[in-house]
């Protein structure tokens, strides 16, 4: 069953086990099982082995809360609060609990915590208290500082005193171990081992830190009189284990200006110290005589600083930073990606490479990295080859097949190389791709459309079978654009489609087919075109007759005429008077004598029968003096 | 003094360390005058300040002579308004004279006059508006030639009776932003959290690069935007975690590390903060596929044989088919991986078709470089900062780009944070703040006198600042040492 403290960090869950053992204590009666259940928690959580590898834990008493370090520990926890009142009241400024704590020990420090205080105060104070009834595993440093009858180290409260305090004493404590004639005593040794279980290890750090504040002369002494052993053969083994706890860059340091002085190895000399194993492999490292870094090779030793800053100075070489960070964005680099994805696959040819081109595929070809993208292809043709890669190949390439994909790759192409590698990826892609050019064509701006038009021509059998389904169900502007695009084909596979649109309902989708149709080259096309002369709808007709002349389309000469000479002049004399105009944009001879048949009408009655004759009358001297400035142009 | 470092009388035409930051630092985005020009219309106010202060001495403020310095003043403050200051602060700070947090040597010997006077007044700080009149000039010199005037708030109310809206007094502590000091300890206990987190993260991709897993990236994101997110509060704490140089875990401490590095320098260049979380994940992925190189080639202690070399020129390949499908939006990881050792003149591994690294590889190629050269390890020793950044210098153009070295020391400083040095009075110090504005003059922390004592609490010492009688450096740099060697345990700490 877990606890209510588990789960926080260990200092705290063992804070609170404590200080619900403290106030089951003060809150039930000695009968009561709860005291004695709250201890055995405390207990075993503090001799936990995942806890008590790390050592005792230290607190800080602060008048109404504990403390580690800066950080105030469960100070919203009310037992915890009044155990640190009660620790408070007793003069205690710091707590420590160390692993190997048994049930007594916790029974008899909260017995003790929980008395009056002025009483434990009267009797010499809690640490003195907790000495006397044998409790070792839990240690308090009192705030007021005892005064100590004994001399030198042993008289300094190591938990307390000034590290310069401690520092002064410990160096006279290994002068007086080397100057000794007799047995060294190892003062530092007494006086760690007079101190209470859970603060030697904290002494002894403290005292390693005292070292620090010594001259790196006397730190070298102290060293060196530690090693020296006494009549018994015995080093100051005390010193040494504080020297031991020193941090290792210092004590790297420490044992190197030792050995220098010596004439001998710092390992050797690390060889005396009882090293915890971590120290050791890092002391190991550090004194090991290992060459400098390889990239260092042919670099001055002594780096000249000035030099540098002088070169920092010049403004070389940096212009072309700007350039590099706008091109930097990852959203940009989809053609390095996946140029990344083909050599990765190039030496991990297998099936998850091949995908993870796939991955790449569709973004580098929106980004048109047309290159790499015809490189990428290449080389998932010749994987595809490869039967246990095949499927992962066509999926790769099936990427490139999304309409939304294909009309962004459309709208990336830049140059005519583009084009060509997107005409590849369009026409793998078929009727998918077909849709999206034509949709990227018809939406574009000229710029682009004519980079596309060639992939356009190329791929015109895909394309009419898209826009004939489109023509069916699109809306009047979009099947606009359509004919307009066919027409930009001049293809004459194309006519029937564009003539399919002669049906629609819309009369600027039918006069937009009419002019395709006209643009449209061959006998198709102006067959097609005449063919629109017999259209139901009048304006229609008319609008066919004008391409016709625009394009003097010579072979619609005949169906002109027998338009023209309809007798039904009140029904078809808008329809006439085109005829005319197209008969004379036509020019030609047969156009000519057409229209001459019409002049030269004697028996005319009617105002629009007249009007006709003498539009086609003067049609003809148009048409004369067009010939005549051309054959003036022609013969200079 | 014949050992300094920098002898401005001794070299060439850039004759002062200020003209040399002003010229580094394009980059420098923390130097207030950041061009010549910035520079040199600082100095103009500190000079048109003293001549009006003498001329006012010498004459009333109604001598053409003061009038004339007066609308010189005017025309400084103006001059350096109209390059993009809403205010300009001539500070005095321990005897030396900065403009903002530039220092002036010289001008804090030429017009030490000026530096008294302000003293004197209690002043150690003047801020100038734009919106500064003649008027105020007057005013301000006539306080400062007031004898009856010794404290600052005496100072500030003679310049509010006489209305003076553009120009105010104050006293200045330190030039660092002290108030901030208890956000600043938070941001970097936050820094420290995020880098612990980052090397358990790590330390779990490994594991499943090594399982041959699905690697979990999500974790390495929270660390990387959490990273991004104190750097924008305290970019000095996040940098200076790059001081943490982890010897049992070197792969996992290096890889954090070149993140830091990665996305600071990301950051001077001004990349936006997408870009700067995808730098800082590639920078933490580029190496992983070293999982796959047996570990005793990469740690092997002597040369490697040519199939040694081999295997581990393989790692780069390795890592990006490592990363190749990692469920990203965009694929930094993979090419930052795989173009990490390409070198900037493509003659690196792999194989190049001809294109130039990404800038991203470019950056953490350098970053590489350079925590890696300043990190002990088993088998070779650490170099000291300023070496290994002289190293990089020397490779501009060859491994690594020109203008991205240039940026990395620029942002470091030839000092750089975590750096320790050794001081003009043989004390032992760690470089704590670079001065952007000053690279070869740091601020640094004493840690031991010159007899080898560690002080109780490491005093902070600038650098920048100078001995009045003769305008040169109070304290300065002799060597810079590793950290190791000086017996210096966790940087870190002291940063």
């Amino acid at each position: 069953m877990g606890s209510e403290t588990e789960g926080y960090p260990r200092p705290e869950e063992v804070l609170r086990l404590l200080a619900a053992a403290a106030g089951a204590a003060r809150l039930y009666p000695p009968a009561s099982a709860l005291p004695a259940e709250a201890i055995e928690r405390f207990v075993s959580r503090t001799n936990d082995a995942a806890f008590s590898a790390h050592g005792p834990i230290r607190y800080i008493v602060d008048p109404h809360e504990f403390r580690s370090g800066d950080v105030a520990i469960a100070s919203s926890n009310s037992q915890v609060v009044a155990l640190a009142e009660s620790l408070h009241a007793l003069q205690v400024g710091q707590l420590l609990i160390a692993p190997g704590l048994s049930a007594a020990e916790a029974t008899a420090f909260v017995t003790v915590a929980n008395s009056d205080p002025t009483l434990i105060r009267a009797q010499g104070g809690l640490r003195s208290a907790l000495a006397t009834i044998g409790v070792a595993h839990i240690a308090v440093v009192e705030v007021s500082l005892r005064a100590s009858e004994e001399e030198g180290l042993l008289g300094v409260d190591l938990m307390v005193a000034p590290l310069d305090t401690i520092a002064e004493q410990t160096a006279k404590a290994a002068e007086r171990w080397a100057h000794s004639e007799g047995p060294g005593t190892d003062e530092v040794a007494a006086a760690i081992d007079g101190l209470e279980a859970a603060t030697r290890q904290i002494a002894v750090e403290r005292m390693a830190s005292a070292l620090m504040r010594l001259d790196e002369t006397t730190r070298m002494r102290v060293l060196a009189f530690s090693l020296k052993a006494d009549v018994n053969g015995q080093r100051m083994d005390g010193m040494l284990n504080v020297i031991a706890n020193m941090k290792p860059a210092a004590l790297a340091r420490l044992l190197t200006l030792v050995a220098a002085q010596a004439g001998t190895d710092p390992a050797r000399i690390a060889g005396a110290l009882k090293l915890p194993p971590e120290t050791a492999k890092l002391l190991a490292i550090m004194l090991a005589p290992t060459p400098h870094a390889p990239e260092s090779g042919g670099v001055d030793d002594t780096v000249e600083a000035a030099e540098m800053a002088r070169e920092m100075a010049v403004a070389d070489d940096t212009g072309d930073i700007d350039r590099q960070i706008a091109v930097a964005s990852p959203q940009l680099a989809s053609g390095r990606a996946l140029a990344t994805a083909v050599a990765v696959s190039r030496n991990h040819p297998n099936a998850e490479s091949i995908a993870s081109i796939g991955d790449s595929l569709p973004h580098a070809a929106r980004d048109g990295s047309f290159a790499t993208v015809r490189e990428a292809l290449r080389h998932l043709d010749e994987m595809a080859r490869h039967p246990a890669l095949t499927d992962s190949a066509v999926a790769a390439r099936a990427t490139l097949t999304d309409a939304a994909v294909l009309a962004e790759i459309c709208s990336a192409v830049q140059t005519d190389s583009d084009a060509a590698i997107v005409g590849e990826i369009l026409h793998s892609a078929g009727p998918v791709g077909a849709e999206a050019l034509l949709e990227t064509y018809i939406r574009s701006a000229e710029p682009l459309r004519s980079l596309l038009r060639p992939v356009l021509r190329g791929m015109s059998e895909s394309v009419l079978g898209v826009a004939r389904a489109r023509l069916r169900t699109d809306n009047p502007k979009s099947a606009i654009a359509i004919l307009e695009t066919l027409s930009a084909l001049g293809d004459r596979r194309a006519v029937p489609v564009i003539s399919q649109a002669l049906g629609h309902l819309d009369e600027q989708v039918r006069f937009t087919a009419i002019s395709a149709l006209a643009d449209t080259p061959g006998s198709e096309a102006t067959n097609a075109l005449i063919k629109a002369l017999g259209h139901s709808e009048p304006e229609t007709q008319r609008f066919a007759v004008r391409e016709i002349g625009r394009v003097k389309a010579a072979p619609a000469i005949h169906q002109l005429v027998r338009a023209l000479e309809d007798l039904n002049v009140q029904r078809t004399y808008e329809t006439k008077k085109e005829i005319v105009r197209a008969l004379e944009q036509i020019g030609t001879p047969e156009a000519e004598r057409a229209l001459r048949r019409t002049a030269d009408r004697t028996f005319v009655w009617g105002r629009k029968t007249r009007e006709l004759r003498a539009l086609a009358r003067k049609a003809i001297e148009d048409i004369q003096r067009s010939n005549v400035n051309r054959e003036g142009v022609d013969t200079p | 003094m014949t050992d300094m470092p920098y002898r401005p009388e001794n070299e060439g035409p850039l004759s002062s360390p200020a003209e040399i930051a002003a010229e580094t630092s394009y980059i420098a985005v923390s130097a207030p005058f950041a061009t010549p020009e910035k520079l040199e219309s600082a100095r103009e106010l500190v000079r048109t300040l003293a001549v009006a202060d003498t001329n006012a001495a010498l004459y009333p403020t109604t001598h053409p002579l003061v009038a004339a310095s007066l609308a010189e003043l005017v025309a400084a403050v103006r001059s350096l308004s109209s390059t993009g200051f809403e205010d300009v602060t001539v500070n005095i700070y321990k005897g030396t004279l900065f403009v903002e947090n530039q220092v002036f040597p010289e001008e804090s010997v030429t017009y030490r006059k000026l530096i008294e006077e302000l003293l004197a007044r209690g002043i150690s700080a003047v801020t100038f508006l734009p919106t500064i009149s003649v008027e105020d000039g007057a005013a301000l010199v006539e306080l400062l030639a007031e004898a009856r005037v010794t404290e600052i708030d005496a100072a500030q109310d003679f310049l509010d009776a006489r209305h003076v809206r553009g120009v105010t007094v104050s006293e200045t502590s330190t030039l660092e932003d002290t108030s901030n000091d208890e956000r600043n300890k938070e941001v970097r206990a936050k820094a420290r959290e995020s880098y612990d987190a980052g090397v358990g993260a790590m330390r779990d991709i490994e594991s499943q690069a090594k399982l041959g897993r699905v690697l979990e990236v999500g974790p390495l994101q929270r660390v990387v935007e959490s990273m991004l997110d104190n750097l924008l509060q305290d970019p000095a704490a996040v940098l200076g975690l790059t001081a943490i140089k982890g010897h049992d875990d070197y792969t996992l401490n290096h890889s954090i590390n070149v993140c830091i590095l990665a996305i600071s320098l990301g950051d001077a260049l001004g990349l936006d903060r997408d870009d700067m979380h995808s730098l800082g994940l590639a920078a933490l992925l580029y190496d992983i596929g070293k999982v796959r190189i047996p570990e005793d080639v990469l740690l092997k202690s002597g040369p490697l044989t040519s199939e040694e070399w081999a295997q581990v020129k393989r790692h780069s390949e390795e890592g990006a088919d490592l990363l190749k499908r990692l469920q990203l939006a965009d694929k930094m990881c993979m090419i930052v991986a795989y173009e990490h050792h390409q070198r900037h003149d493509l003659m690196g591994y792999p194989d190049t078709t001809g294109t130039e690294q990404h800038l991203f590889s470019k950056i953490v190629a350098v970053c590489d470089a350079y925590d890696a050269m300043t990190t002990l390890r088993p088998f070779r020793r650490e170099i000291r900062p300023d070496k290994a950044l002289s190293v990089l210098m020397q490779g501009r153009n060859k491994a690594y780009d020109p203008a991205v070295t240039k940026a990395l020391v620029a942002m470091l400083g030839i000092y750089p944070m975590g750096a320790v040095v050794t001081l003009n009075d043989r004390s032992t110090a760690v470089v704590y703040r670079v001065n952007n504005d000053d690279l070869l003059h740091p601020r640094v922390k004493l840690l031991s006198d010159a007899e080898g004592r560690w002080l109780e609490s490491p005093e902070v010492l600038d650098l920048r600042l100078v001995d009045p009688t003769n305008g040169q450096p109070l304290n300065w740099i002799t060597e810079c040492i590793p950290a190791a060697e000086a017996g210096v345990d966790d940087v870190w700490q002291y940063l």
